[in-house]
C-alpha cells in the first residue's frame, strides 16, 4: 500500500485555521503598521508610530496596567479558591466527585450572556443579595457591585474558574496515594505532607491554570462590557472602542498585537516558572 | 533469636480486622524480638497486607492490640510511630532528588541539618547510592529506586521496618542479589523487620521465621526449615514448594492402615487415616520427595507408571509420570540421576517415597 502523503492530514484543520485564524492575525499585523487618517480611514504605510503611541500614552498604559493587575488578581483568587475545591474532588466519593465536577463545568454549557443576566439578578442594585442585606439591616443603601470593578472580578472568576480547577485537579489526581502514605509513614503530619508533597507536585497544574485564566482575563471582552465599569478600562473593550467608535484601525491593530505579545510572554514566563519550580518534570 | 524471648519488640495480640463484613484478619497473634526478621507469606487476600497496615498505623484493629516495646500503640497516628515502610512501588517522592528523598524522614523529625546531612551521607554509602544523590527518581533504574526506598526507611532508625512486596518489581537475578544484600544489612544493623510477600523464595531468603497465612489467620509459624519440612497441613505444604495432590482411597478392609493410589501404589499412611464411609482422600506429596526405580519398590509393586515427559530445569530434572489416569510430577537433582534410560518417554518405572512425607486429607468424591 502506498503511503498517503502525511501533510494531507493537515488539510481539514488547516482549512479552518488558516482563513479563520492566521489570516485575521496577518491583517491585524498589517493594520498595526498602517496609518490612521481621519479623512481616508486606513492608509497603507510602514510605521511604528502606532506602537509608540500605545506604549507611551498615559491612557493606554493605564489600560495595560489595569488589565495586567486584573488578570493577576483573578488568577490569584481563582487559584486560592480552586485548591480546596480540587482537593475536595480528589477525596470525594465517586458520585460526589462527578457532581462536583459537573458543577464546575456547568457554566461552560451556558451562554455567557445568560450567566451575566443571572449575576444581575443576584448582585444587581435591586438584586437578591442587596434585598437580603437591606432587609437584614446590614446596609442602608444597596451595594454597587454590578457594573463596577467588583462585578467584573466576580464575572471573570465565574467564567474562568473551570480553567483553573481542571488542570489543577488533573495534577492532584496524578499524585500516587502511596506517596502520601509514605510521607505520613516517614513522620510528616497532614500539614507538612501537604506543603512538602501535595503542593510541589501540583505546581504544573497550578501554572497551567494560571496561564489559562491570566490569558483569558487579559483578552476578555464580554465580561468587562456587560459587568464592568468604564472607570476601569481594560484592553479588549478599548480595542473595540478604537476600531468602531474612533475608527482608528491602526491603533486598534497595534493594541491587538501588544495584547498578543503579552499573552505569548505569559506563556514563556510560565514555562520558565515550571522549569524552575518543578525541575523534575523536565527530566526523564 | 527465638519467639520465646520475653522482651518482645513488637507484639500483635489477637488482632482482628473486618472491611464491610469481610474478615480480613481473624485473631492473629505474633511476637517479634529485637532484630528478628519475620516474613508473612500467603496468597493475595490472605490478610498479610492488612497486618502490615495495622503495624504502620494506616489501619486500626477492630479488636486486639498492636504493642511496640510494651506500649499499646493503637490510636497512635502513622506519623507518630517510628515504623518505616518500603512500599511495593517504592512510593518515592518524584519531585525530590535521591538525597532529599532519603532526608525526608529526618527533616520531618526536625533533626538539625548538620546531623541529618551526616546520616543521609552514611546511608547513601551503605546502600551504594553514591553519585546518584542529585538524581530524581525518574532518572533511576528499578534496582536503584528500590535501594532509595530502603535507604529512606532505614535512615530514620525505625523501631520496625516493614517491607511490602518490596522485591516484586525487580527481575530475577537482581532480586536474588538485592535480597542477599538486604538480608546482610538487616542483620548488621539488627533491624526488627516484617516482610510481606507471596514469593516463598523471598521469605526463605530473608526471614528468621516464616508465618504462612491463610484466610486472615496464621496457618503456621516457625523457622523456614521447620515450616518447610514439617508443614502443619496440606495448605502449608502446597504453598511452600511444589506438590502433587493425588486422588487416593483408604482400603476398606485395612482399618485405615492402607492407602491406595491408582492401580499400583499402596502404602501404610503415617499417621493412620481415620476410616470414612467412602474412604476417598487426597495424598499431598512434594515433587522432590518422590524418587524413581526400574524395579518394584516398597510402596509401588503392581502396575508400573509410564514416563510421559522429562524436562531439565537446569540443576533439577522434572519428570511427569502417568499411572492409570493419575499424573505424578517429580523433581530430582540432575546430578543424582544414574540411570537416564528409565527417563525415556514411555519407559516403565516405579515410584518410591517415604509415607511420612505425605499429608492426607479427606476428599469429597462425586
Amino acid at each position: 500500500m502506498r503511503a498517503v502523503r502525511p501533510w494531507l492530514w493537515l488539510l481539514p484543520a488547516g482549512a479552518l485555521v488558516v482563513p479563520l485564524f492566521f489570516l485575521p492575525v496577518a491583517f491585524l499585523l498589517r493594520n498595526s503598521v498602517y496609518r490612521d487618517d481621519p479623512m481616508r480611514f486606513l492608509v497603507p504605510d510602514f510605521t511604528f508610530a502606532n506602537y509608540i503611541t500605545v506604549l507611551t500614552d498615559a491612557y493606554y498604559l493605564k489600560v495595560f496596567s489595569n488589565s495586567l493587575g486584573l488578570a493577576a488578581l483573578v488568577s490569584v483568587l481563582a487559584l486560592v479558591l480552586a485548591y480546596p475545591y480540587a482537593q475536595l474532588i480528589t477525596r470525594a466519593s465517586e458520585r460526589m466527585r462527578l457532581l462536583l465536577l459537573w458543577m464546575v463545568c456547568l457554566p461552560l454549557y451556558v451562554s455567557i450572556i445568560m450567566r451575566v443576566f443571572g449575576w444581575i439578578v443576584i448582585i444587581g442594585d435591586a438584586g437578591v443579595l442587596n434585598q437580603l442585606l437591606l432587609k437584614l439591616g446590614l446596609v442602608k443603601t444597596p451595594l454597587h457591585i454590578m457594573f463596577e470593578f467588583e462585578g467584573m472580578v466576580i464575572g471573570m472568576l465565574h467564567r474562568y474558574f473551570p480553567l483553573m480547577v481542571l488542570p489543577l485537579l488533573s495534577s492532584l489526581q496524578k499524585i500516587d496515594p502511596s506517596v502520601l502514605r509514605s510521607s505520613t509513614n516517614l513522620g510528616a503530619g497532614r500539614v507538612r505532607t501537604w506543603l512538602w508533597v501535595v503542593l510541589p507536585l501540583s505546581i504544573p497544574g497550578a501554572v497551567a491554570g494560571i496561564q489559562l485564566v491570566f490569558a483569558g482575563v487579559l483578552s476578555d471582552y464580554v465580561i468587562p462590557m456587560l459587568m464592568g465599569s468604564t472607570r476601569f478600562p481594560i484592553i479588549a473593550p478599548t480595542i473595540f472602542q478604537e476600531a468602531s467608535t474612533n475608527a482608528s484601525w491602526a491603533t486598534a491593530g497595534a493594541l491587538g498585537v501588544v495584547l498578543l505579545a503579552l499573552v505569548l510572554a505569559i506563556n514563556v514566563v510560565a514555562n520558565a516558572l515550571i522549569a524552575r519550580a518543578a525541575p523534575w518534570t523536565l527530566r526523564s | 533469636m527465638t519467639a520465646e524471648n520475653p522482651a518482645a519488640e513488637l507484639e500483635l495480640r489477637d488482632v482482628r480486622k473486618a472491611y464491610n463484613g469481610y474478615l480480613a484478619l481473624d485473631r492473629c497473634s505474633l511476637n517479634l524480638s529485637k532484630g528478628e526478621v519475620v516474613a508473612l507469606l500467603g496468597p493475595s487476600g490472605c490478610g498479610k497486607s492488612t497486618l502490615l497496615n495495622l503495624i504502620a498505623g494506616f489501619e486500626q484493629p477492630d479488636f486486639g492490640n498492636v504493642v511496640l516495646r510494651g506500649q499499646v500503640i493503637d490510636g497512635v497516628p502513622p506519623h507518630r510511630r517510628n515504623v518505616a515502610m518500603v512500599f511495593q512501588n517504592y512510593a518515592l517522592f518524584p519531585h525530590m532528588t535521591v538525597a532529599d528523598n532519603i532526608a525526608y524522614g529526618l527533616k520531618a523529625r526536625r533533626m538539625p541539618k548538620a546531623e541529618w546531612r551526616d546520616r543521609v551521607a552514611r546511608t547513601i554509602g551503605l546502600l551504594k547510592l553514591t553519585g546518584l544523590e542529585a538524581r530524581y527518581p525518574a532518572q533511576l533504574s528499578g534496582g536503584q529506586r528500590q535501594r532509595v526506598a530502603v535507604a529512606r526507611a532505614i535512615v530514620i532508625d525505625p523501631d520496625i521496618l516493614l517491607l511490602d512486596e518490596a522485591f516484586s518489581a525487580l527481575d530475577r537475578n537482581l532480586r536474588d542479589q538485592t535480597q542477599l544484600e538486604l538480608s546482610l544489612l538487616l542483620r548488621r544493623l539488627s533491624i526488627t523487620t516484617v516482610i510481606v510477600t507471596h514469593d516463598q523464595q523471598e521469605a526463605f531468603a530473608l526471614a528468621d521465621r516464616i508465618a504462612v497465612m491463610r484466610d486472615g489467620r496464621i496457618a503456621q509459624i516457625g523457622r523456614p526449615q521447620e515450616v518447610y519440612r514439617e508443614p502443619s497441613d496440606s495448605y502449608v505444604l502446597r504453598f511452600l514448594g511444589r506438590a502433587n495432590s493425588l486422588p487416593g482411597a483408604v482400603d476398606p478392609h485395612g482399618g485405615g492402615r492402607i492407602v491406595r493410589i491408582g492401580g499400583g501404589i499402596s502404602f501404610p499412611p503415617d499417621p493412620a487415616v481415620a476410616p470414612s464411609p467412602d474412604g476417598a482422600v487426597w495424598v499431598h506429596l512434594r515433587t522432590e520427595d518422590i524418587t524413581l526405580s526400574s524395579v518394584p519398590t516398597a510402596v509401588h509393586q503392581e502396575m508400573p507408571a509410564r514416563v510421559v515427559l522429562a524436562t531439565s530445569l537446569g540443576s533439577q530434572q522434572r519428570i511427569v509420570l502417568r499411572l492409570d489416569d493419575i499424573q505424578i510430577v517429580l523433581e530430582m537433582p540432575s546430578s543424582s540421576i544414574q540411570n537416564w534410560d528409565c527417563l525415556r518417554i514411555d519407559s516403565e518405572v516405579y515410584v518410591e517415597f517415604d509415607p511420612r512425607a505425605c499429608i492426607i486429607d479427606k476428599r469429597e468424591s462425586h
